[in-house]
């Protein structure tokens, strides 16, 4: 029984008269503690797994099951404290909010927690204990992401989705966040699943889940990954 | 909870600031009006009822056509829930107003305060003979403080007798049985204070002053004892439960209903008889008084009568002896006058005759002196003269003598010579012949001696002719005598011959003669003859002789007798002398003794006179005293008659009393009362129905303002939420529940809404009020305006809105909330772009220029903005024409009522004094083309439910028609005919009274009197209510008929008719006189109310619009910051950037002022019948120019928007825009 369990997941857009599929029949698994990395093209359905395993969409057909409780049969209310409590989520475009401060936006996400982490403890954590009164318009790109990353480690949460964390970042800056990823996996134990279409960061997950078409062409799990720190691209 | 997150709700406040404001501002404008206008109204309500409760007005009124008793009144407050009872009596009375006189209904101040009016300025009464007035007298005559006023009953005193003076005096009165008229002790008052009548609050301008309120024109109050009354004109109650209830609430009026039937049942009838009774009763023994006192009186007259009859007659005697005596007086006097009139006339006569005489024996003692003295002159001239004449005489007569000597000598001769033929005839004559011829002889000398005397004479006359010179003046005598004795001669000559004696004797001797002594006896004859004449001639001589001898003698004695004379002439003359001394010694004594007694006399008379003066004098006053006697007597006279004949009248008069009273008496109708609550108080009624009618409009507006907030917060709450989207996506994919992201939404809008409401709150239980006492003051006059706070919709109001803004609000959400947070952190899909239909027709697509055709395009792509602007500007412009549309329906209302509705000039209504001569005068004038009798009064309709409304009758009399006076038409234009038992009424008040023809309707007039009218239709009027019908149904109901007002056309110009009119209003006749023409020109000042409601609607309008299309078209613009960001990369300048957005603005302006133009219309006739004016039936009248302006007005406003939204065009940051998640 893995800890997290993806099964025949189906997700359906019907839009017109087409229904077009995100995912089909899409399953992987992924135990805990580990960092997965999911690759894919654009459009193969990696947005759409993550999603549907943060509690933030919902499948058509199919099975999730996270710490063996079935997220697919949540109610909307259990998503929700699903979503509070065992999720973090760092997205692509960071979705900070623009009137908090940095610190403020990691406080909006602890303190409906119930065993958060101190907001401005994980701030420093991901180094921005100088920039904790800067609203987002004033951080950059980098900066950004790791308010979000904050935000999501803040949580304590179970899992750690990360979609495309370093898409909007330059080298260095995603390789630190990437770096800083990999060490709370590490660190904390928690379960961290990184979306990327950069097959160049395979190396550094546990196990590797690719995508193709909404479907999981291959699992290849790793056994020692790669510290972020040596993997150039 | 979480402070991060609520300072990113309040962050999410202060960074949307133009839609934050946008919510508040309609929130604020939404509440505001919907408690506002509620407020204004229930302070209206709320401030009348402190009014009333802190003056006692009454809550209900009780009033008898017979008057009402202490008896009345302690029944009323024995009833349970009354708390007070009390009379107060009203008299009605002229006062000098305004160049005529004006109506004044006059009350007594309470003891208890009861219905007290409140006092502006000065002071109540608190003296007989001061007055309180209110303030449209004072506006009236321009009168102040301190002023005297006069009051003219209007009844005549009762008849009262006159007391007579002198004697007689009598005195019958007999009261009027039946209900004794309240009436004034005193007609000059003192101003004392200015107060507001709490029964009547109109403030007499605009609207209400269509409303017929009642029928005088001031109210006055005065202390009670300026009031002389038996009874009390109403008795007013007060409740015991009722002050802290609002006098306009449900529960009001069910108490009051309750108490009213109470008196209704219990109390009513029971009085009614009661006074009745009472009445009865007291009029029998009134009469019953009356009559004893009439008989008493009379006797007692009767007696006065004889008695000053028998003065009178003594008076007469007294005074006709009097008379008597003074006659007598008089002729006394005259006497007495008379008397020394002749005395006088005698003294003067004699002292005249005295004098005269004394002057007359001096003058002829001078005389005589002179007399003596010419007598000795002419004694001595005569003696001179006799010594002369003796002379001369002597010598004459020696003269004479010589010549007679002469002459006889010659006679002599002549005889002896005849003698000696003679005889010697004789001698030779025979014996016998001898004594025939002595006889012849005889008789011949007989008859020949005349000539012998004659001849002589004449030859002496000749003689004595010859001596005398030829111019002696003798001459012509002596002539004369000669002549005649000429003719003597030749007579006696002629008798001689003829001498009969003679022939005889002739004849005799001639027969004894022989023959041949024929020629003896021619010669005897001749001797005879010469005989004859000798003897003549001698006895003439010796007659001469003798006669001078005598003569001689003769003019001897005369002389001697001169002498004699002239001696004693002389004697005489001593005589005289010694006489005349004598006389004249005599004279100067008696002169003396005359004068002395004339002087006496003179004194005599003198004191007699004196005596008559005084007795002349007595006499005048006696004469004045019998005159003044005489006066007294006549006037005595004169006024007993009088009296009597006033006495005779006063007795016929108070038997026609008597009787009068008797056959009022047997008419006394049965006593009926009226019980009355504050409804019958026009001005209270029509705060009720004003507040009401405005409430009704503040349904309405807050219902707009309702829909345009929910409108308006669900747009851009739905805004954003799209904009925060991904923000929301966020928020879901962080664990925040929905509630959370709800709550954040719902707070900004709370938040918004909530400050809104506050605002509104204010402004509606502030402003809005402020604004509306505004209004309200121009109806009504309340002193003290309060202003409340009503729970229901202080709370319900926002509560009201914030329930439908955040309702409006959680619907944005919901949709969104909807989704997962994935979906939401994706971007939303655009829409589809959507096919116009106008694309169906491609020869008229293809025509349209591209841009245009993406505007039309994007005006139907969003079609819940399409919806909402166009519903905003019809919203806008319906409000617009609505506001314009009540100014101009009220404006219509002018020629409609007063050209078509009333097609007089002017109305006139006489005093009731002498009407008929009034309107005989008015038809006379120059000015007046046509006239129309009618008869006008002030009647009550009582409709179903007890309403009662005041309207104007109007009675035609039989055979007139109003044609030509009143237009007269139903609902659809067609024209009505008055006819029997087939009255017209206005339809407003048929409205009010909830009445529908035809039908019956209970009308009520001045007296009280109540009848059933059949009312056989409805006519169509703007201002006024009126009730038109026939004498013969007036008469049917009411009785006499007699006209007491006119209607007439005048000729003249309609510049000079209102100064026509107000001609004809100072005559005294003349109650009023009204110009239609001053109406009209007066028409706009009485609408001000109507002026403030056009400006609140315009003002809201605009608010509206702008509210509207600024959130619209902000929310459009963020909607499509992306596209107008890439058009503005493309390279579309700021100007057609604009162009692109506004296009299509306007182009949404100008269908939703499509729209709203008919939508206007139909609001405006919706708001006409809501606002329901007191009498007042305005028609809906819409000028094409206020269509023409609405529609202008909000294409401004939009045009305005569009300059506000260019700028925020301009900001569109291209590079941010684009860079957006999405």
């Amino acid at each position: 029984m893995s800890y997290i369990e993806f099964n025949h997941v189906v997700k359906e857009y019907a839009t017109g008269g087409e229904a077009i599929r995100a995912l089909d029949d899409a399953s992987f698994a992924v135990e805990k503690g580990e960092l997965a990395v999911i690759l894919g093209a654009s459009g193969a359905g990696k947005t759409t797994a993550l999603n549907i395993l943060g509690g933030m969409d919902t499948a058509t057909a199919g099975q999730v099951l996270v710490d063996g409780r079935d997220v697919t049969r949540y109610t909307p209310r259990q998503l929700v404290g699903y979503r509070r409590t065992d999720i973090g989520f760092v997205f692509q475009f960071y979705n900070l909010v623009p009137n908090l401060t940095a610190l403020e936006n990691v406080e909006l996400a602890a303190q409906i927690c119930k065993d958060s982490l101190d907001a401005a403890e994980t701030l420093r954590k991901v180094g921005l204990g100088h920039r904790m009164g800067n609203f987002p318009a004033q951080l950059s790109g980098g900066e950004q992401q790791r308010v979000s990353i904050a935000r999501a480690l803040a949580k304590n949460p179970k899992l750690l989705l990360c979609d495309e964390p370093t898409g909007a970042l330059d080298y260095n800056t995603g390789k630190q966040i990437l770096q800083l990823l990999q060490d709370t996996c590490r660190k904390e134990g928690i379960t961290v699943l990184i979306i990327t279409h950069n097959s160049a960061l395979a190396p550094m997950a546990d196990r590797v889940i690719r995508f193709k078409s909404g479907r999981v062409t291959d699992i290849t799990c790793c056994d020692a990954p790669t510290p972020i720190s040596q993997i150039e691209w | 909870m979480n402070t991060a997150y609520r300072k990113d709700v309040r962050r999410t406040i202060a960074g949307h600031k133009k839609r934050f404001f946008s919510l508040l501002i309609i929130a604020a404008l939404g509440v505001a009006m919907f408690t506002g206008l509620q407020a204004s109204c229930r302070d209206l309500r709320l401030s009348a009822d402190a009014l009333f409760d802190s003056q006692k007005l009454f809550d209900i009124r009780v009033q008898s056509t017979l008057g009402l008793t202490d008896a009345d009144v302690a029944a009323l407050a024995a009833l349970d829930g009354v708390a007070e009872a009390e009379g107060g009596v009203s008299v009605t009375a002229d006062t000098p107003a305004q160049g005529g006189t004006g109506k004044a209904e006059v009350r007594t101040l309470s003891d208890t305060g009861l219905n007290q009016p409140y006092l502006l300025e000065g002071s109540l009464p608190e003296q007989s003979g001061q007055i309180a007035v209110t303030q449209k007298y004072l506006d009236d005559t321009g009168a102040a403080l301190g002023d005297t006023l006069t009051l003219i009953p209007e009844e005549p005193e009762e008849e009262q007798e006159q007391p007579s003076a002198d004697e007689e005096d009598w005195d019958v009165q007999v009261e009027d049985t039946g209900a004794a008229e309240p009436a004034l002790a005193r007609t000059a008052f003192t101003i004392t204070g200015l107060v507001l009548d709490p029964m009547d609050v109109n403030s007499g301008g605009t609207a209400s002053a269509f409303r017929v309120s009642s029928n005088t024109d001031y109210t006055f109050f005065v202390l009670a004892q300026d009031i002389d009354s038996e009874v009390y004109t109403a008795v007013y109650l007060r409740l015991a439960d009722t002050a802290a209830l609002n006098c306009y609430s449900d529960a009001y009026d069910d108490r009051v209903a309750e108490i009213t039937r109470q008196i209704e049942d219990q109390i009513q009838a029971q009085r009614e008889q009661a006074r009745y009774d009472q009445l009865q009763a007291e009029g029998r023994q009134t009469l019953e008084d009356a009559r004893q006192e009439m008989q008493d009186e009379f006797a007692q007259a009767d007696e006065e009568f004889a008695d000053a009859e028998q003065e009178l007659t003594d008076a007469r005697a007294e005074l006709d002896e009097g008379w008597a005596e003074l006659e007598d007086a008089r002729a006394e006097l005259d006497e007495g006058w008379a008397q020394w009139q002749d005395g006088q006339a005698e003294l003067a006569e004699n002292e005249r005759t005295a004098e005269k005489g004394i002057n007359d024996a001096a003058a002829q003692l001078e005389e005589g002196r002179a007399q003596l003295q010419s007598a000795g002159q002419t004694l001595d001239d005569s003696q001179a003269q006799l010594d002369a004449s003796r002379a001369a005489a002597e010598r004459q007569l020696a003269d004479g003598q010589a010549r007679l000597d002469a002459g006889m000598a010659q006679a002599q001769a002549g005889l002896e010579s005849a003698q000696a033929a003679e005889s010697a005839a004789a001698g030779q004559l025979p014996g016998v012949l001898t004594p025939l011829w002595e006889a012849w002889k005889t008789a011949a000398i007989a008859a020949w001696s005349p000539v012998g005397e004659a001849t002589v004479q004449i030859e002496s006359l000749q003689t004595q002719l010859d001596a005398l010179a030829a111019d002696d003046p003798q001459r012509a005598d002596l002539q004369a005598q000669l002549d005649g004795l000429n003719d003597q001669l030749a007579q006696a000559m002629a008798a001689a011959q003829s001498d009969g004696a003679t022939a005889a004797a002739r004849q005799a001797f001639e027969d004894a003669m022989p023959a041949e002594t024929a020629e003896t006896a021619e010669q005897l004859a001749a001797l005879a003859q010469g005989l004859g004449t000798a003897q003549g001639a001698v006895s003439g001589m010796q007659a001469q002789q003798a006669a001078f001898d005598e003569q001689a003698a003769a003019a001897r004695a005369q002389l001697d007798a001169a002498q004699a004379q002239i001696d004693a002439g002389r004697a005489e003359l001593e005589e005289g002398w010694r006489q005349l001394n004598d006389g004249l010694a005599a004279l100067d004594e008696q002169a003396a003794e005359i004068r002395g007694q004339i002087a006496q006399g003179k004194t005599e008379l003198q004191d007699s006179l004196t005596e008559l003066q005084d007795g002349e004098a007595d006499y005048a006053d006696g004469l004045a005293e019998l005159q003044d006697g005489e006066t007294d007597y006549a006037d005595g006279l004169a006024e007993y008659q009088q009296n009597k004949q006033d006495y005779a009248e006063a007795r016929a008069e108070a038997e026609q009393q008597l009787a009068d009273g008797e056959a009022e008496l047997a008419d006394l109708e049965m006593t009926q009362w009226y019980v009355q609550d504050r409804t019958s108080l026009s001005s209270y009624s029509s705060i009720q129905s004003d507040t009401a009618s405005i409430e009704a409009l503040g349904v309405m507006f807050p219902i707009i303002f309702f829909t345009v907030a929910v409108l308006i917060s669900l747009t851009s709450v739905t805004r954003m939420v799209e904009e925060e989207r991904g923000l929301i996506g966020t928020y879901k994919a962080l664990g925040f529940g929905s509630g959370a992201i709800y709550g954040k939404y719902l707070t900004y809008a709370t938040t918004a809404c909530g400050l809104g409401a506050l605002a509104g709150e204010a402004g509606g239980y502030l402003l809005m009020p402020l604004f509306m006492r505004y209004i309200f003051r121009q109806m009504y006059t309340i002193p003290r305006y309060l202003l409340g706070f009503d729970i229901g919709f202080g709370l319900g109001g926002p509560a009201l809105f914030l329930a439908g803004m955040l309702g409006a609000t959680a619907l944005a959400c919901r949709s969104e909330l909807h989704q997962t947070p994935a979906a939401l952190m994706r971007p939303k899909s655009p829409r589809a772009g959507s096919r116009v239909l106008l694309e169906r027709i491609p020869w008229l697509w293809n025509r349209i220029r591209f841009l245009n055709k993406v505007t039309i395009r994007n005006l139907f792509r969003y079609k819940k903005r399409l919806a909402m602007t166009v519903f905003g500007i019809a919203g806008c412009t319906a409000l617009m024409v609505c506001g314009l549309g009540l100014h101009d329906s009220v404006v219509a209302m002018m020629p409609l009522q007063y050209e078509q509705y009333y097609q007089y000039d002017l109305l006139v209504a006489g005093t009731g004094e002498d009407d008929p001569a009034l309107l005989d005068r008015l038809a006379a004038d120059a000015a007046v083309e046509a006239i129309q009798p009618v008869y006008m009064e002030t009647v009550t309709l009582l409709g179903a439910d007890g309403h009662e409304e005041s309207v104007q009758l109007v009675v035609f009399p039989d055979g007139a028609s109003p044609e030509g006076w009143y237009g007269l038409v139903d609902a659809a234009g067609q024209p009505l005919t008055l006819a029997d038992g087939q009255a017209v009424l206005t339809r407003n008040a048929a409205q009010l009274l909830g009445f529908s023809a035809p039908g019956s309707l209970t009308v009520r007039d001045t007296q009280l009197r109540e009848a059933q009218v059949a009312v056989g239709a409805l006519t169509e009027n703007c201002l006024g209510n009126s009730l038109y019908m026939t004498e013969a149904d007036y008469q049917a109901l009411f009785g006499d008929y007699t006209p007491n007002a006119a209607l007439a056309r005048l000729t003249i110009d309609p510049e000079d008719q209102r100064a026509f009119a107000d001609g004809l209003r100072r005559e005294n006749e003349v109650a009023s006189a009204t110009s239609t023409q001053a109406l009209k020109e007066d028409f706009t000042q009485n609408f001000a109310m109507m002026n403030a409601v056009v400006y609140l609607l315009t003002g809201l309008a605009a608010g509206l619009a702008f509210v509207v299309l600024f959130t619209l078209s902000t929310t459009n613009i963020s909607e499509r910051q992306r596209e107008l960001a890439t058009i503005k990369v493309l390279g579309f300048f700021d100007r057609e950037v604009h162009a692109y957005v506004n296009k299509e603005t306007l182009l949404l302006t100008g269908m939703g002022i499509l729209v709203g133009l008919p939508g206007g219309r139909l609001l405006t006739s919706w708001l006409i019948g809501m606002l329901s004016l007191p009498a007042a039936q305005v028609p809906v009248a819409v000028q094409p120019a206020s269509y023409l302006l609405a529609a202008l007005a909000s294409l401004v406003f939009a045009l305005a928007v569009d300059l506000l939204t260019n700028r925020i065009l301009d900001h569109i940051d291209m590079v941010e825009a684009l860079k957006s998640v999405e």
